[in-house]
């Protein structure tokens, strides 16, 4: 399939072009962040802010009818004791309450507004921006914690395919192109591992695995291989009869150079189009598995375990919503980007593929 | 057909033995003993616990020596401070194990779970819950899907076709366990349209089953959309379509009297296919919304790290799934006797 081509037919499709770009800017983020320029402040927290003061935590909550509404970790906490009068009738209104201890540490993305609704602002305006998505349980910036995700979600993406997309080639090259016994053996294998359910294969490998990141990458690459194999060997078994395989071979050249060098290249766009629908898949696996509690460890920022924190802190009074509406808005925004781009790919590549 | 029947039958033996093999592997293979041990015990490990573990699950075996030791201190004739040690019992070698782990796998014969209760019991107590939910949400999912993939087929390239596949492809991209926890703090937290969790036998159980139905049919109708909307347009361009039209039958007609019938036919091999979800319900809906089915005992049993139940999940699940798959190929050989030939 001629490449240039291909773009001159992506290149007027409109959606796929905007995702395209949502994807090239996604890229360039999670770079930045691997770099360090971004969202370096990932592991800070406002505690650790507030010891560099001095002083122990004042966090002021903004109650609203009688419902905390907005509780806001101040970092000028100066201001608030300077006006201890001021801070004790408006504790007395019901307009602010006083909590010591970290459970109040963080504030939602709103916090400007409503800082603004009740008069108060200056001093605090500045803190508000620095955390445009809020902050979580622990007082980090949630902004940062999702790039750092998005960072963890495209690391995932990419080496679960390295790992699968290779056996899947190989595996389905071998099956298709020499037919025969060996074709057996590799429809037995995927068959095998087609049988038992995709999920139930992942979480038996990992449950008495330890919990990193690697472990997790392997398991969901060696589990994701067979859609992929299946198509390559397919497409192999068509393109073996083919006249220019048959040309390679009467030239004498060996089975390695005919597969790798003469047919890859003509079914190579079904592995491209594959990597779109696993990227979305493995992402959406490491969130499984870090909610099921087999994922990786709880300390890295992947959205796994921002998703899977948010059970507690959507569970609590007032709840925390704005991690996991942060996360959930970054991987809604990447799979679509994702499925859009794979499907015009295949519209362009191979009208006949369809998954 | 009862060639190509039994052929198809005889063609699962092989994978079933693969299935075998591989969850063997994932189990036996890969760790340890020591290590699985350590991860379902838990707080409670120590190489007295250990070691009974191992026995108990079949890893190891008592000595000549060791087993003697044993009916002396039960029978309580054994000197005073005799203790079972490490060097009174024996790992059973791989190609032992593999054998007595087939003939468990094969008489589900399971063992018993973390807590003693005999693992099939449990199962089939989960069985009921999952069936209740997952059957509704499945035909709803279904049904929905199907109405409006003939939708699509019928308005097909106008703008209530796009409107379809737009929705369905923003359906597909969400997350679930994202989209579950939103549900279920909105609708059943907050606004109080749903009980937030909990499980009742019978038709009153429904009311706790409503919303994990709800979200189960909002999670699967995207992908249900797209394959049954290119199910119907690939039928649409067949000659037979073209020929009804011909003949002067009506769009309606063509559609639901030729074109869905004929589009049963994968219809069904899909449906057949998904029954081992069925069984295994939902991991994620059933862990949310406290129902006592398969998913959440799966689920509990992964946190646990709870070896016989794994086991028996994994290869109950993949057992259903090559005979689904096998009673789909025979449908699908009844139904289009081109396919008994290939």
């Amino acid at each position: 399939m001629p490449w240039r081509e291909v773009w001159r037919i992506l290149r007027k499709d409109t959606p796929a072009m905007i995702s395209l770009t949502v994807i090239v800017m996604c890229v360039v983020l999670a770079v930045l962040v691997h770099f360090g320029i971004l969202a370096r402040d990932v592991s800070e927290t406002h505690r650790l802010r507030r010891i560099e003061i001095g002083e122990p935590s004042v966090f002021l909550l903004i109650m609203q009818e009688e419902r905390l509404v907005c509780p806001f970790a101040l970092d000028s906490w100066i201001w608030l004791l300077s006006n201890s009068l001021a801070l004790e009738s408006a504790e007395m209104h019901g307009m602010i309450g006083l909590r010591r201890g970290r459970d109040w540490s963080y504030h939602p993305p709103t916090v400007l507004i409503q800082l603004q609704e009740h008069g108060i602002s200056g001093l605090l305006r500045r803190e508000a921006w620095a955390y445009p998505l809020g902050t979580n349980l622990d007082g980090q910036n949630v902004l940062s914690i999702l790039l750092h995700g998005l960072r963890w979600a495209f690391i995932i993406g990419v080496v679960t395919s390295l790992i699968a997309i290779p056996i899947a080639v190989v595996v389905g090259a071998l099956g298709g192109y020499f037919g025969g016994i060996v074709d057996d053996i590799v429809v037995w294998v995927y068959s095998t591992f087609a049988s038992v359910p995709q999920l139930l294969l992942l979480t038996a490998l990992l449950t008495f695995m330890d919990k990193n990141m690697m472990n997790v990458l392997l398991v969901i690459g060696v589990t994701t291989w067979v859609d992929l194999c299946r198509l390559v060997r397919a497409e192999f078994f068509k393109h073996k009869e083919r006249e220019y395989v048959l040309a390679a071979r009467s030239l004498g050249q060996t089975h390695t150079r005919i597969i790798f060098r003469h047919i890859l290249p003509n079914v190579g766009h079904i592995i491209i189009i594959t990597f779109t629908i696993r990227f979305v898949q493995a992402v959406s696996l490491e969130v499984f598995l870090s909610y099921v509690g087999i994922g990786v460890d709880p300390s890295l920022a992947t959205w796994g375990q921002v998703i899977s924190a948010a059970k507690d802190e959507l569970a609590r009074q007032p709840s925390v919503w704005w991690p996991l509406a942060g996360a959930t808005v970054f991987l809604f925004v990447l799979s679509l980007a994702f499925s859009i781009v794979g499907d015009s790919l295949r519209d362009a590549l191979d009208p006949k593929l369809r998954m | 057909m009862l060639f190509y029947a039994v052929r198809r039958i005889l063609y699962a033996i092989p994978i079933l033995f693969g299935v075998i093999l591989l969850t063997f592997t994932l189990f036996y293979v890969i760790n340890t003993p020591d290590t699985l041990a350590v991860k379902e015990l838990q707080k409670a490990a120590n190489p007295e616990t250990i070691r009974q573990w191992k026995i108990q699950k079949g890893f190891c075996v008592y000595t000549d020596e060791g087993f003697r030791k044993k009916m002396e201190i039960e029978a309580g004739r054994a000197a005073p401070g005799t203790e079972i040690t490490e060097e009174d019992i024996r790992p059973v070698s791989k190609p032992i194990l593999f054998l007595h782990y087939s003939v468990d796998l094969l008489t589900f014969n399971f063992g018993r779970d973390r807590d003693d209760r005999p693992v099939s019991a449990v199962l089939l107590d989960g069985m009921g819950p999952s069936l209740k939910m997952m059957v509704p949400a499945f035909c709803l999912s279904e049904m929905i899907s199907i109405v409006l993939a003939l939708f699509c087929a019928l308005y097909r390239g106008t703008v209530i076709d796009r409107a379809f596949v737009v929705l369905a492809v923003f359906l597909m991209s969400f997350n679930s366990v994202a989209l579950i926890l939103f549900f279920q703090k909105f609708l059943a937290a907050d606004w109080r349209y749903f009980p937030i969790s909990g499980y009742e036998s019978g038709l009153s159980g429904y009311v706790y089953l409503a919303l994990p139905i709800l979200i189960y049919t909002a999670l699967s109708m995207g992908a249900g959309i797209r394959f049954n909307r290119i199910l119907m347009l690939d039928e649409i361009n067949q000659d037979y379509v073209r020929t009804a039209r011909a003949k002067g039958l009506g769009e309606n007609t063509v559609l639901f009297r030729h074109v869905l019938r004929n589009a049963l036919i994968p219809l069904i091999t899909r449906w057949a296919v998904s029954i081992p979800f069925l069984y295994l319900g939902s991991l994620l809906l059933e862990t949310f919304f406290g129902i006592p089915g398969l998913g959440g005992i799966t689920v509990e049993a992964i946190q646990n790290a709870d070896l016989s139940t794994m086991r028996a999940v994994v290869f109950l699940g993949a057992l259903l799934f090559i005979l689904a798959n096998v009673a789909a190929d025979i449908l699908y050989g009844i139904v289009d006797p081109r396919v008994q030939v290939g």
